[in-house]
């Protein structure tokens, strides 16, 4: 080994890290050459008073630790509330596909309440089911009605259209019965 | 309704549970190392409000990134490489800051006994060192202070094994140039102050 190895292979020698029949050549040199076992000595006592110093530094982290904690803690809830989202999506869509699949029976309860008779008889709407642009429930109820209306069935098909227009739009649907 | 409502509260028990002993797990092997991230980061960002500010980050992230940290592996360069991560995310910021000096106990010491070899010592190198570019502090602080060996600190830092030998090399190089140039600086004002105390 030369001179210009040891000073090559001088970092991993200090950190332990060279293999074992090198560090044997690397001390048989440093027994050799006394220039470079000064060196190596002389970066090995850098390193330790460093090292002391840095380490006798006083360092107190239990404010921040305990500061940690308490963000630890604030973030909690919002990893419970992250849990259970897709709980809730799945509900919902279970929900949505359940009224979509039986929009005259369960979203529209107060079209069927309608009593036989004249229009004039039947009470408000419970619930708004008015057609929206892109609500799958009221475009049900307007699309089951109209069906209703068009084989000339009954009384709730008029009922139904009774509560079906759409006061926001600028244009309203005709109306079928006069 | 009742069955459902019971079977709903049965999980969240057992999710809190879990957190809990999360928690624990956590208190036990990320928070014995936060002194060595706080002297870290004191290298780092040469200012005690900017290295606590960014412990907390690196703690807090580390919790957020628990569930990736698997057990028996090395916990202590995992969180040096969060803190550097942190560091390096809000770098800019920290490294523009004014660089607050602060006397370490060693220096207290030094101070009160100036007219000891091992104290003069101290803080030329401690001085030295402070001189040091962000890159050479960094990689010099994870070798020689920390204990990483060359291949944890190129992990840490995300670089090549090589590269981390020749930075370090470069470091060893920098410091004993630094610690030189300081020596004689004292020395110089040594003898100023005993030549003015003679007159």
């Amino acid at each position: 080994m030369t001179c210009a190895d040891i000073s090559e292979l001088c970092t991993p020698y200090l950190s332990g890290e060279l293999e074992a029949d090198r560090v044997r050549a690397f001390e048989d040199h440093l027994r050799d050459c006394p220039e470079c076992a000064a060196e190596v000595e002389l970066q090995r006592g850098i390193d330790s008073l460093l090292r002391g110093a840095i380490l006798a530094e006083r360092v107190d982290t239990g404010a921040i630790e305990d500061r940690a904690r308490q963000w630890i803690a604030a973030e909690q809830p919002r990893r419970r509330l992250s849990g259970r989202v897709p709980t809730v999506i799945a509900a919902a869509l279970v929900l949505s596909l359940a009224i979509l699949g039986e929009p005259d029976t369960t979203a529209h309860q107060d079209v069927l309440r309608c009593r036989p008779g004249p229009r004039a008889q039947c009470p408000p709407p419970a619930v708004d089911c008015r057609p929206r642009v892109g609500c799958p429930i009221g475009r049900a109820a307007r699309d089951s009605s109209v069906a209703r209306h068009q084989l000339g069935s009954s009384r709730v098909s008029i009922a139904a259209r009774e509560t079906l227009p759409d006061r926001r739009s600028p244009n309203p649907a005709p109306r079928l019965y006069g | 309704m009742r069955g459902g409502a019971g079977k709903h509260q049965g999980p969240m028990g057992v999710k809190n549970e879990s957190i809990a002993s999360r928690q624990r797990r956590f208190e036990h092997i990320a928070m014995p190392h936060s002194r060595s991230l706080l002297r870290m980061a004191l290298r780092l960002a040469n200012c005690a409000w900017a290295a606590e500010d960014l412990v907390q980050q690196a703690l807090l992230q580390a919790w957020r990134g628990f569930d990736g940290f698997h057990d028996g592996t090395d916990a202590r360069a995992w969180l040096f490489r969060i803190l550097l991560n942190a560091f390096y995310a809000q770098g800019r910021k920290l490294r523009t800051a004014p660089t607050v000096i602060q006397l370490t106990v060693h220096d207290e010491e030094a101070t009160s006994h100036p007219g000891s070899t091992a104290a003069f010592q101290a803080i030329t190198v401690v001085q030295a060192f402070r001189a040091l570019s962000l890159e050479h502090r960094t990689v010099l602080h994870l070798s020689v202070v920390e204990g990483f060996r060359c291949r944890e600190i190129a992990g840490i830092l995300s670089v090549p094994f090589g590269t981390v030998m020749s930075r370090l090399s470069r470091a060893r190089q920098a410091l004993r140039d630094q610690i030189a140039g300081g020596t004689k600086k004292l020395c110089e004002s040594g003898v100023a102050a005993g030549s003015k105390k003679r007159r």
